[in-house]
C-alpha cells in the first residue's frame, strides 16, 4: 500500500476560499500535479479505501461506479453504497470505465494505474478525466522505507474535500478522526509491549516492516512491532526471528485470503512456535485487513485493538 | 574405480560439512557458545534455540538434502533413457502439473480443503495427473514411442499446465497469489520431520534400483538397438524409470515446490567429473545434488536475514559458476 501525497494546492485555494467556490483545485496525485476546473460529478472509485473516503464525505451522489472491495462495506455506508453501481469485483477493464462516462477516477492502490489495469494517471488526464491515488499508496510521496505515520489519512480526506468542494465536511471528519487517534495515543494501552504482526503465509510468515499500515496501527495503541527495523511495508520474516524476539502479543490479520483462525492454529501446532509465551498464554488479537489500511476504518482498527488489548490485560 | 570413489568421498565430506553449517547458521542471531550447547543437547542451552535447531533447522536441512539428491538422480535417469542432455526430472510435466494443482488449491479451494488434504498431497496429485497425461500421449498400442515423442508430449502438457497456472495467478486475489508465488519458486521453509520420511524412503528405494540396474542404464546409452541386442528390455526399463522419476520429482515438488537447475545441471557436473558410467555417476550425482541444494538453502536463509529468499531466486546464481568452472576444466568428457 502506498500513498500519494497531496499538495493540495495552496495558491488556488487562497484565492477561491473567500468566494467559497473552491472547486478549482490543483491537486498533487502521486507525483503529478493535476488541475480541476470544476468539482467532479461522475466519480468512479477503484478500491475499497477510495470508496470509503467518498462515502464518509457523503459524496455517493457524485459517484457512478465502485470496484474492488476487500471485504463487506460497513453498515453505516451500506445504503449509500448500494445506490452506486458496482463495475467489477476487482479492477474494471478500461472500456468498462470509459462507458460510465466518468470525470474522476479514485484509486486506493497504485496497481489500479498500472499498465495492465487502467493505465497511467496522466493518460486519463489527457482525456479530461481527473485521478487521485490514496496518499499512503504512493511511493513517490511515501517511500517504502519511511514510516508514513497517520498523516496520509488526513491528506486523502483534505484533498478529496478540496476537489469536490466539501471542505467543511472534510474538516469535520479530520477533526473526529484526530480526536479518536489522540485518545488512543494518550491511553497507551500497549505500554511498549512487543508485537508480532502475522499477515499471511505459513512457511515464512508475511509480516509488516517499518512502513506498512498495520505497523502504524499497532504503534497507534502503544505496541512495538518486532520487525519495525526492516525496510518495506510488507516483509517475509523468518520464523526464527519471531522466536528470538519472543513477542509479548500477536496480532493476526483477518482477511478473505488468509483467516486468523488458521494462522493461530498453525502457530499452536508448530512444536517451536507453540512454546512462545504469547502463544502458550493465548495472547492473540485479531484485526480485519480493512481496519489496518490507512483509511477511513483505521480509527475503528485502533479502537478495536485497544479494546482487545484491554481484555488481554 | 579409484578416482570416482575418491571424488564421491570428497563430496560426501563437503555435504556433511554443509549440513552441519546448515544447522549452525540461520536467520536467528545467536552466540557460538549457545549453538554448541543447543547442538550437543546441553542442559543450559537456551530452550528456544534448541527447538529451532532440532525441530526446524535439522529436518529442513535433511529434507533439502534428500530433495537435492532425488532431483539429481531423477535427472541422471531421464537424460540416460531419453538420450537427451537437456532432459530433466520435470520434463514430463510434473512440475507444471503440481504447480497448477497447488496454485489452484491455494487460490480457489476453501481453506479447509487445503488444510485437510494438505497442499503437498494436492501438488503430488497434480504431478501424477500431468505425468499420466504425458505417458498416455506417448503410448501407442501399449508401447512407448520414441524419446522424441515423449519429450514433445511432455512439453505440450507442461505448457498447458503453465498456462493454467498463469490463469489462476492472474485471476486470483493478489494478496493470496503471494503465497502461491513462493511455492512456485521453491522454498524449504516450514519443513518438519514428517516431511522427511516419504521422500527419503523413495530416494533410498530408487537409488537401490538404479544402482542394481546401472549396467542396463549404461547399455541404453549405446542406443536402443544396441541395448536391445545386449538383451535389455529397453521399453520396459524406460517405463520403470519414468515411474521412478515421477515418484522422486513428484515428492520433491510436493515438499519444497519447484526447484530447477539441480535435476538438469548436477548430472552433467557429475558426468564431467567421473564420466558416464552409472555405477560411479549415480552416487556422485546424489551427493552433489544434495550438496548444491543444502548450500543454496543456507544462503537463502542468511543473505537477507531476518528475511528469507525462495530457493529459485539464488539457485542458478550460486550454482552455475561452479558448473561453468568444471565445464571449462574438464572438456574431454563431451
Amino acid at each position: 500500500m502506498k500513498r500519494p501525497r497531496m499538495l493540495a494546492i495552496i495558491p488556488a485555494l487562497l484565492v477561491c476560499a473567500s468566494t467559497a467556490v473552491a472547486q478549482e483545485a490543483v491537486v498533487q496525485s502521486c507525483g503529478g500535479a493535476f488541475s480541476f476546473d470544476a468539482a467532479p460529478e461522475r466519480a468512479v472509485t477503484l478500491n475499497q479505501q477510495a470508496t470509503e473516503v467518498m462515502l464518509a464525505l457523503g459524496l455517493a451522489d457524485r459517484m457512478v461506479g465502485t470496484a474492488y472491495m476487500d471485504d463487506a462495506i460497513l453498515p453505516q455506508w451500506q445504503e449509500a453504497y448500494d445506490s452506486v453501481p458496482i463495475l467489477a469485483e476487482k479492477y474494471p477493464a478500461r472500456e468498462v470505465v470509459i462507458t460510465t462516462d466518468p470525470d474522476f477516477l479514485f484509486a486506493g492502490f497504485a496497481s489500479a494505474f498500472s499498465d495492465d489495469n487502467l493505465g497511467a494517471e496522466a493518460e486519463w488526464h489527457d482525456l479530461g478525466i481527473g485521478t487521485y491515488l490514496v496518499d499512503a499508496s504512493c511511493d513517490v510521496t511515501n517511500p517504502k522505507d519511511v514510516p508514513p505515520g497517520t498523516a496520509p489519512i488526513y491528506t486523502d480526506i483534505r484533498v478529496i474535500g478540496d476537489i469536490f468542494g466539501v471542505e467543511d465536511r472534510a474538516a469535520d471528519l479530520i477533526a473526529q478522526t484526530q480526536d479518536r487517534l489522540n485518545a488512543a495515543a494518550s491511553a497507551n494501552v500497549g505500554a511498549g509491549r512487543t508485537v508480532f504482526i502475522y499477515d499471511s503465509g505459513d512457511e515464512t510468515p508475511y509480516s509488516i516492516g517499518c512502513c506498512g499500515g498495520p505497523g502504524v496501527l499497532v504503534e497507534a495503541v502503544g505496541l512495538v512491532n518486532i520487525a519495525a527495523d526492516l525496510e518495506g511495508r510488507w516483509v517475509d520474516l523468518a520464523w526464527e526471528r519471531v522466536v528470538q524476539a519472543n513477542p509479548d502479543v500477536i496480532v493476526l490479520i483477518e482477511a478473505d485470503w488468509s483467516g486468523a483462525a488458521e494462522k493461530r492454529a498453525y502457530m499452536e501446532a508448530d512444536p517451536v512456535l507453540a512454546e512462545l509465551d504469547a502463544v502458550r498464554d493465548g495472547k492473540f488479537m485479531t484485526i480485519p485487513f480493512s481496519q489496518t489500511v490507512l483509511g477511513m476504518q483505521f480509527a475503528d482498527g485502533v479502537d478495536n485493538l485497544s479494546a482487545q488489548l484491554a481484555t488481554l490485560n | 574405480m579409484g578416482r570416482p570413489h575418491v571424488l564421491t568421498y570428497v563430496a560426501l565430506t563437503l555435504l556433511a560439512t554443509a549440513i552441519l553449517a546448515g544447522v549452525f547458521f540461520g536467520t536467528a542471531e545467536v552466540s557460538w557458545a549457545d549453538r554448541w550447547a543447543a547442538l550437543s543437547g546441553a542442559a543450559d542451552a537456551p530452550r528456544s534455540l534448541s527447538l529451532i535447531i532440532w525441530e526446524w533447522r535439522l529436518p529442513r536441512v535433511l529434507v533439502v538434502a534428500v530433495v537435492g539428491g532425488s532431483l539429481a538422480l531423477a535427472g541422471v535417469m531421464m537424460q540416460t533413457v531419453l538420450h537427451n542432455p537437456l532432459a530433466d526430472p520435470y520434463l514430463m510435466g510434473l512440475s507444471s502439473g503440481a504447480s497448477a494443482a497447488a496454485v489452484g488449491a491455494i487460490l480457489w479451494l476453501p481453506p479447509w480443503v487445503a488444510s485437510t488434504l494438505g497442499i503437498p498431497l494436492i501438488a503430488f496429485a497434480g504431478a501424477v495427473c500431468a505425468f499420466a497425461m504425458t505417458l498416455g500421449l506417448s503410448l501407442r498400442r501399449g508401447a512407448i514411442m520414441s524419446p522424441l515423442v515423449v519429450i514433445l508430449a511432455g512439453v505440450a502438457v507442461s505448457l498447458m499446465f503453465q498456462s493454467l497456472t498463469a490463469f489462476f495467478l492472474y485471476v486470483g486475489d493478489p494478496h493470496a497469489t503471494r503465497s502461491a508465488l513462493g511455492w512456485l519458486m521453491g522454498t524449504a521453509a516450514g519443513t518438519a520431520w514428517v516431511d522427511l520420511w516419504l521422500p527419503l524412503f523413495a530416494l533410498v528405494a530408487v537409488s537401490g534400483f538404479a544402482l542394481l540396474r546401472s549396467q542396463s542404464l549404461d547399455a541404453v546409452l549405446l542406443g536402443d538397438e544396441r541395448a536391445m541386442a545386449l538383451g535389455i528390455r529397453v521399453r520396459r526399463l524406460r517405463l520403470v524409470v519414468f515411474a521412478a522419476v515421477a515418484l522422486l520429482a513428484g515428492l520433491s515438488v510436493a515438499t519444497v515446490g519447484i526447484v530447477g537447475f539441480v535435476g538438469l545441471i548436477v548430472p552433467h557436473m557429475a558426468r564431467l567429473l567421473v564420466g558416464g558410467r552409472h555405477r560411479a555417476l549415480i552416487p556422485l550425482s546424489l551427493v552433489l545434488g544434495a550438496l548444491v541444494l543444502v548450500v543454496v538453502d543456507l544462503l537463502c536463509r542468511v543473505i537477507l536475514a531476518p528475511e528469507e529468499l525462495p530457493l529459485g531466486v539464488l539457485l542458478a546464481i550460486f550454482a552455475a559458476p561452479p558448473f561453468i568452472l568444471i565445464l571449462r576444466r574438464v572438456r574431454h568428457a563431451y
